[in-house]
């Protein structure tokens, strides 16, 4: 097992060495001209000697070199009572970064003063680390310097031992509070609490900058356009090779590939598709990667606007004798540009929503005791943004007039609401109750005296007796307007009149086809004059 | 109005109708039987009714109804003499309100013949005259919603509330219009007849309703006397006043293109702004003033001799190039030579305003910006001779590679912009560069690189207007756009030449 790491770790190192060259070969990808060294260390108080966090060394093409380091924390910030902390910078030449490439590898990092590496550091060949974007981040550009002209190589030394801390039980606390104070530099912008695994390593980063790039969609949705400019310093134009390819719901929909030797590059490709588009442009004679991108271009948007009505507000009267308006609006979807909703991409897109829905949820609130307040205000924010729903329905045992208003009832345009409870478990909360017909005319009183019950369109059902069956979960529906569409239903973990006040989960559930389909099922059985307990 | 009943209205001959009017009530006899107040209220229903159709102005009179005019403008000095002579208040009132249907000024009367009777009558009336808005029961909830609102604000002394809803709500809905018809011709007179009238009556009022219906119905040309009487104190009438006084302003000199024949207001608004119970300041937004031409233009005079109002003007900044352009024009009115270094430090604010204003807002490389002269005096002051100007060029390049060298390109953008105006004041300094100097000292200009980033136009004007300056170019304002993801807008074209100052 041994044997075989040692193998690849030479085969690895060897390849490294020669991708270092290579990268640092004038106009292969840039023209550097010096390198930039921001070091993160932590220093031993007992041994009296620094030890590498992180480090990373970027080229760049600036000439200025640094006599002194330049210390980015005004003093070492202390960690604990053995460990300090300190963030430094210094700008090298590049034959002294090559030096240290070198030194590296024979276990010794001294580029200003000595600092002491892992003794298992692996050196691993290139990666290819394209650019950020919103909608693919690249975690490892978290810790690169950014580049303004595209994306970057980098080489690493990756700390394999990750011993610092190792036997310390707070290890944990003290990684934290080392990454947050990093994080907190604005002029390094390095994030290791989240690229935890790279604490240790040493990084060589070189940006491409030999060209620029810029890929447009030429609004047919078929051909993709594609310019280029070189860096100045290139007197040959070089020969690339450019490939596009597009992907929808998992298949390639579009592909299209050129070879260029022109110093403007200006190209039309005729791809067949724009969506989710994967460009390559690499190099043919050295095989470098010179830009890589996914790009999707927004083709449409959807605004939902609410615009008040200037009527007399809905008005909710709580205990304590305060009351709150519901300035009432009206809900206005449009979509631009103004396509037609049946398009084929839709109806796929629909489908993969659905699908994401069923396979997903990652929408939740985690509801410790007493949080009354921020468990009502979660509902009510749900019950605000799905201002298109063609219905909301509340489906709860122990629901009651009460717990409608101060959910549903802060739902301002006007959507239509079907309510369920079930007399025999919510009669439990009011011990003067009789019989059904009472608890009707207590609810009916309820929502008669705490609101003005302004456009309000309620329907409110209650199980009883021999009608529908029982049950136990609580869940807010969402109904969406095209039957085709999956509706959104959160299961609310308690019953609205507890909500928030024990430790509970509110979430979206995974199957919500089904609970509404039990949820109509159950109201079927009980929309009849038996057993409505009032409507609006 | 009723559509039908307006549609009547204009066939009906107003000018006669309101001749027999007069002669139907019978002036001289009908006045014995009728209380003052009842024969003011029926003559000012009659043309009340009249100036509804509001085809006072727009109509062609022919000879008849011009005669008819004259009648009715003779009936009234007649009857304003023989009020002064009798010293009688109802033939007084009705003589100004006929002059104020006809948009006469008082030149036809011999003002001095009024009696001090007669005037205390008048302040009389307007001191003891009291104004509530208050709601109909059967209102829409909206319209008690604002009184509420209103009555709130007027308990809270919350004035930018108050201006608010009476800019809003109650000027623009012509609610006052009735009142305002009735009694605009007492106010105007008033304040002919002696401003200190109306000062003393404005002085002594607090409500706010009362302040609004006056001033509202006051002549605009008043307000210019009006806006530096010591005798006004309540801040909400200053504030008004101020705004009203603007308006004038706007309407006397802006209209008419005479921006610079603008009195010399620095003293006002100096005071102004220095009362510090009024907090002007506070007010500058709800006042809507910021966007007036002659308000930046005064501005613009008061920070170029007092810099240190600029931090107000920055505050609530009009970037609009009317705006722009009219603060500009103040500022170098009254900028003075000697004090280049202070100038430059206060353009050099507005500068850094105005391009964190069009980075942020995203919008296009505004050619089009009134500060363009401000900006040119800047660098005209900080490049005097074009070794000055290749330095600066040197610093712009020093800036762009540190910024892109920096861990937020954000700021590359703004130096970009900044060094687009820098290329576009060399139409005043017109120094001569080659492509070579050029290439050596902001090598940026011609990295093809950013070709791709940024807009191709933008980088050949700033190069042309470098190697070529004498050449006239034209240069598409707004649709070039520094940032590829702008959108384009309709395109102006502005060329280049040198701006006369």
């Amino acid at each position: 097992m041994i044997e075989h790491e040692n193998i690849y770790r030479n085969a690895k190192k060897l390849r490294a060495n020669k991708d270092f060259q290579q990268l640092l070969t004038q106009g292969n990808i840039a023209f550097y001209s010096g390198c930039e060294v921001t070091q993160i260390f932590l220093f031993d108080q007992l041994n009296k000697k620094a030890i590498n966090y992180f480090t990373l060394f970027a080229f760049d093409e600036i000439d200025k070199i640094d006599d002194k380091p330049r210390f980015l924390l005004p003093k070492l910030k202390k960690i604990d009572s053995r460990y300090s902390l300190g963030v430094q910078q210094k700008r090298i030449p590049i034959d002294t970064a090559k030096r240290v490439f070198e030194d590296i590898q024979n276990g010794i990092l001294n580029y200003d003063e000595s600092c002491e590496i892992s003794k298992r550091l692996v050196l691993l060949p290139k990666t290819y680390v394209p650019a950020s974007s919103e909608v693919f981040p690249v975690l490892l550009n978290l810790l690169l310097k950014p580049n303004y002209w595209g994306d970057n190589y980098i080489i690493e030394f990756f700390d394999e031992s990750k011993e610092l801390f190792v036997s310390d039980k707070n290890a944990r606390s003290k990684f934290d509070h080392i990454n947050k104070i990093v994080k907190s530099i604005s002029a390094i912008k390095m994030d290791l609490s989240t690229a935890h695994d790279r604490i240790g390593n040493i990084i060589f980063q070189f940006p491409i900058t030999i060209l620029k790039t810029k890929i447009s969609s030429e609004k047919d949705s078929v051909n993709l356009r594609i310019q280029a400019r070189y860096h100045p310093k290139v007197s040959k134009a070089k020969n690339l090779h450019i490939e596009m390819f597009t992907t929808y719901d998992n298949i390639i929909s579009g592909f299209n590939a050129i070879d260029t030797d022109s110093k403007e590059i200006n190209n039309v490709l005729e791809v067949g598709d724009d969506n989710n588009l994967n460009i390559i442009l690499s190099e043919k004679e050295t095989g470098l990667i010179l830009r890589n991108s996914k790009i999707i271009f927004c083709k449409s948007a959807s605004f939902c606007g609410h615009i008040g009505t200037g009527m007399e507000p809905r008005t909710i009267r709580f205990k304590d004798g305060k009351e709150k308006k519901i300035e009432l609006s009206y809900s206005h979807r449009f979509i631009v540009p103004d396509t037609r909703e049946n398009n084929y991409y839709n109806i796929i897109s629909r489908r993969n929503q659905n699908n994401e829905i069923l396979l997903k949820s990652g929408d939740y609130k985690l509801l410790k005791s007493n949080q009354r307040d921020d468990a009502l205000e979660y509902i009510r924010k749900k019950i605000r943004s799905h201002s298109n729903a063609a219905e909301i329905c509340l489906w709860d045992p122990y629901l009651t007039a009460k717990d409608i208003i101060e959910t549903l009832y802060f739902e301002d345009t006007g959507i239509p609401f079907r309510c369920i409870t079930s007399y025999q478990k919510s009669k439990t909360l009011g011990s003067h109750i009789q019989s059904f017909e009472q608890f009707c005319v207590e609810q009916k009183k309820y929502f008669e005296n705490h609101s003005n019950n302004l456009y309000i369109k309620m329907k409110f059902l209650a199980q009883h007796n021999n009608y529908g069956w029982k049950f136990h979960d609580r869940f807010l529906i969402f109904v969406p307007q095209a039957p085709t569409d999956l509706p959104i239903v959160y299961s609310l973990g308690t019953s609205v009149n507890i909500i928030g006040k024990n430790h509970h989960i509110i979430q979206k559930v995974t199957n919500p086809k089904k609970i509404l389909e039990n949820f109509e099922e159950l109201w079927k059985s009980l929309d009849n004059e038996n057993c409505i307990v009032t409507e609006f | 109005m009723n559509k039908f009943l307006a549609e009547d209205l204009k066939n009906v001959d107003f000018i006669s109708s309101l001749y027999d009017a007069f002669v139907s009530i019978n002036i001289n006899k009908k006045y014995d039987e009728l209380s003052s107040h009842d024969f003011f209220k029926e003559i000012s229903n009659i043309i009340f009714n009249y100036s509804l159709v509001s085809c006072r102005q727009n109509t062609n009179l022919n000879n008849e109804q011009l005669t008819k005019t004259k009648e009715c403008l003779v009936i009234a000095v007649r009857l304003f003499d023989e009020a002064c002579e009798e010293n009688n208040w109802g033939k007084l009132l009705i003589s100004l309100r006929i002059f104020d249907f006809f948009d006469q000024d008082y030149g036809l009367i011999e003002i001095s013949k009024i009696s001090e009777d007669l005037k205390n009558k008048i302040v009389g009336i307007l001191k003891t005259t009291d104004f509530e808005i208050n709601i109909l029961k059967n209102a829409q909830y909206h319209e008690k919603r604002m009184v509420e609102i209103l009555h709130n604000a007027k308990m809270d002394a919350d004035y930018s509330q108050i201006i608010n809803i009476f800019d809003i709500q109650i000027c623009c809905s012509d609610a006052f219009y009735y009142e305002k018809s009735t009694w605009r011709f007492l106010i105007n007179f008033a304040f002919y007849l002696d401003k200190k009238i109306m000062l003393d009556v404005l002085s002594s009022t607090n409500g706010c309703e009362k302040i609004e219906l006056f001033l509202s119905s006051l002549d605009k040309e008043f307000f210019c006397d009006m806006s530096f009487a010591s005798e006004l104190k309540n801040n909400y009438l200053l504030l008004r006043v101020f705004k009203y006084w603007l308006l004038s302003l706007e309407d006397k000199y802006v209209k008419f293109n005479k921006l610079e024949e603008i009195p010399d207001y620095t003293d006002y608004l100096t005071n102004m702004f220095l009362n510090s119970n009024l907090h002007l300041e506070n007010y500058i937004e709800i006042l809507r003033i910021s966007h007036l031409k002659s308000y930046n233009y005064l501005l613009g005079r008061l920070i170029a001799l007092h810099e240190n109002f600029l931090h107000i003007y920055l505050n609530h900044i009009s970037f609009g190039k009317d705006e722009t352009q009219a603060f500009s024009l103040g500022f170098l009115e009254k900028t003075d030579c000697s004090t280049d270094n202070a100038v430059a430090k206060t353009i050099e604010q507005i500068k850094s305003k105005f391009l964190s204003h069009e980075i942020h807002s995203y919008s296009n490389i505004n050619s089009g910006t009134g500060f363009l002269d401000l900006f040119f005096y800047y660098f005209r002051i900080k490049n005097p001779d074009r070794n000055a100007y290749l330095k600066t060029l040197a610093e712009y390049s020093e800036k762009i590679l540190s910024e892109q060298n920096s861990c937020n390109h954000e700021a590359v953008t703004s130096v970009w912009v900044d060094l687009y105006y820098f290329c576009l004041s060399n139409i005043v300094g017109k120094y001569v560069f080659s492509e070579n100097e050029l290439r050596t000292v902001i090598p940026a200009l011609f990295d093809e690189r950013n070709e791709v980033i940024y807009d191709i136009k933008s980088l050949n004007v700033m190069r042309t207007l470098l190697m070529t300056p004498n050449k006239q170019i034209k240069i598409i304002i707004k649709p070039y756009v520094l940032l590829q993801y702008l959108i384009e807008v309709e395109e102006e074209e502005m060329i280049t030449k040198e701006p006369t100052q």
